[in-house]
């Protein structure tokens, strides 16, 4: 997993996120624009990029930007 | 399943009747502005119909029905078959569709019941109505299909109202040996009940005071555990994860090309999941009707609903190769072939 490249992915498709305050290590919840409608399309994102999906109860886990990535590493290791 | 085929039966018409009453996100003060207009960018949803206190599916449907047999000039006796499918029936019991029978003056030889099915619900109720009429060997089927979601929805539950509007239609078939086949691909899987439903009302958790009692489920999201609760997520990656294979399967079955099928009309959950199956699938823009703008999740009547708003000009211009795919409650999905000749289609009745 190529870490930058998940992290331009996931600020690329999250409209109006202040990409230069996020790193992997930013909580979710300290996001603004972190919703309903951005976890949809961090969804699709994953879809169309990776190949894999993400669960509902993974993404009401993950706490940092980084557990969203480790959820897709770990579909994609399997 | 594998993909079943039915013979002799054509799709005869199609219409549709929606409520007068209008709700738009615009004015949904449940989500802030940026919220508003970041919902519609993402559900493609700006506006729904709403019922009024007074009006059930059944309303709309019959009215929808009514219109498409006053064009059709169908001798009522010669409807064998009545299929209703609901989710939110006119009585807990007895059967809306056997009421639907008595209101639209259809023959007591006319077999008639309903079938508890949201989204996929279009695609099984033409499969089961069109066997149907096949094994009788003759004469024609009524499939009513709608849902007054709103009032099953919490309008305080953000995470779902904006999203449903309400709808009745009617589907015409008939018996007609010069038919091209119908084919059909149906699937269920029970293990994801839990992403749509209606925890309280039934017998497992039945109707009590506390039932009904609105809690704040989340900050800022209110129902009670008679409202339909919604978990996006989890509907969002099974439509991506089921609709591609149950299309290509029914595209396989036909030997047919992408290419070779005029529309393919699916449910109309929201834009970005529709938009991401379409995709996945690679079908072009063009062949992607969407009625979600005006009229927002309609649920079962999505597709035909979608046929009378979106294609009602292809349909009466010739022959059409359209593929309907639903899919969600239950979970459900399910895809259908038709080839559309000569079909009647009333302009959208409001009421």
């Amino acid at each position: 997993m190529d870490n930058s490249r998940f992290l331009r992915n996931f600020t690329d498709n999250i409209e109006g996120i202040d990409v230069a305050a996020i790193t992997l290590d930013t909580p979710l919840t300290h996001i603004p624009q972190w919703d309903s409608m951005a976890i949809l399309t961090t969804l699709a994102m994953v879809d169309t990029e990776y190949g894999v999906q993400i669960s509902g109860v993974e993404v009401q886990r993950a706490k940092l930007v980084r557990d969203l990535m480790n959820a897709v590493a770990a579909k994609l290791s399997k | 399943m594998a993909v079943a085929t039915i013979s002799n039966v054509r799709l005869a018409g199609v219409a549709a009747c929606v409520p007068k009453g209008r709700r738009t996100t615009a004015d949904y003060a449940d989500l802030t502005v940026e919220e508003r207009i970041k919902f519609t960018k993402t559900t493609g949803i700006e506006e729904r119909r709403v019922a009024g206190p007074e009006q059930c599916m059944s309303d709309f449907c019959c009215a929808a029905a009514e219109r498409l047999l006053a064009e059709l000039q169908w001798e009522k006796e010669d409807i064998q078959v009545l299929v209703c499918v609901t989710q939110t029936p006119d009585y807990p019991i007895p059967a809306t569709g056997v009421s639907l029978q008595h209101r639209l003056g259809l023959s007591r030889d006319c077999l008639a019941f309903d079938i508890n099915l949201g989204c996929s619900g279009y695609v099984y109720g033409l499969m089961v109505a069109a066997s149907l009429l096949q094994t009788l060997g003759g004469k024609k089927a009524l499939l009513l299909v709608g849902d007054t979601s709103t009032k099953i929805t919490h309008e305080h539950d953000r995470t779902a109202a904006p999203l449903f509007g309400d709808a009745g239609t009617a589907t015409a078939l008939t018996y007609d040996p010069a038919a091209p086949v119908m084919r059909f691909d149906l699937h269920s899987d029970g293990a994801g009940a839990q992403a749509i439903i209606i925890r309280a009302g039934g017998f497992r958790q039945p109707l009590t005071l506390d039932a009904m009692r609105v809690r704040e489920v989340e900050p800022g999201v209110f129902r009670a555990p008679v409202n339909v609760e919604l978990n996006g997520v989890d509907v969002f990656n099974f439509g991506l994860r089921e609709v591609p294979g149950t299309v290509q399967a029914v595209l396989t079955a036909a030997q047919c090309q992408i290419a070779d099928v005029d529309q393919f009309v699916f449910h109309q959950a929201n834009w970005l999941m529709n938009e991401m199956i379409r995709k996945k699938i690679k079908v072009p823009e063009g062949k992607c009707p969407y009625s979600l703008r005006l009229f927002g999740n309609t649920s079962c009547s999505s597709i035909p609903l979608t046929l009378v708003t979106e294609c009602r000009a292809v349909l009466l211009s010739g022959r059409q190769r359209m593929i309907f795919c639903g899919f969600g409650i239950g979970l459900s999905w399910a895809t259908a072939l038709v080839e559309a000749t000569n079909v009647v289609c009333p302009e959208l009745v409001e009421i």
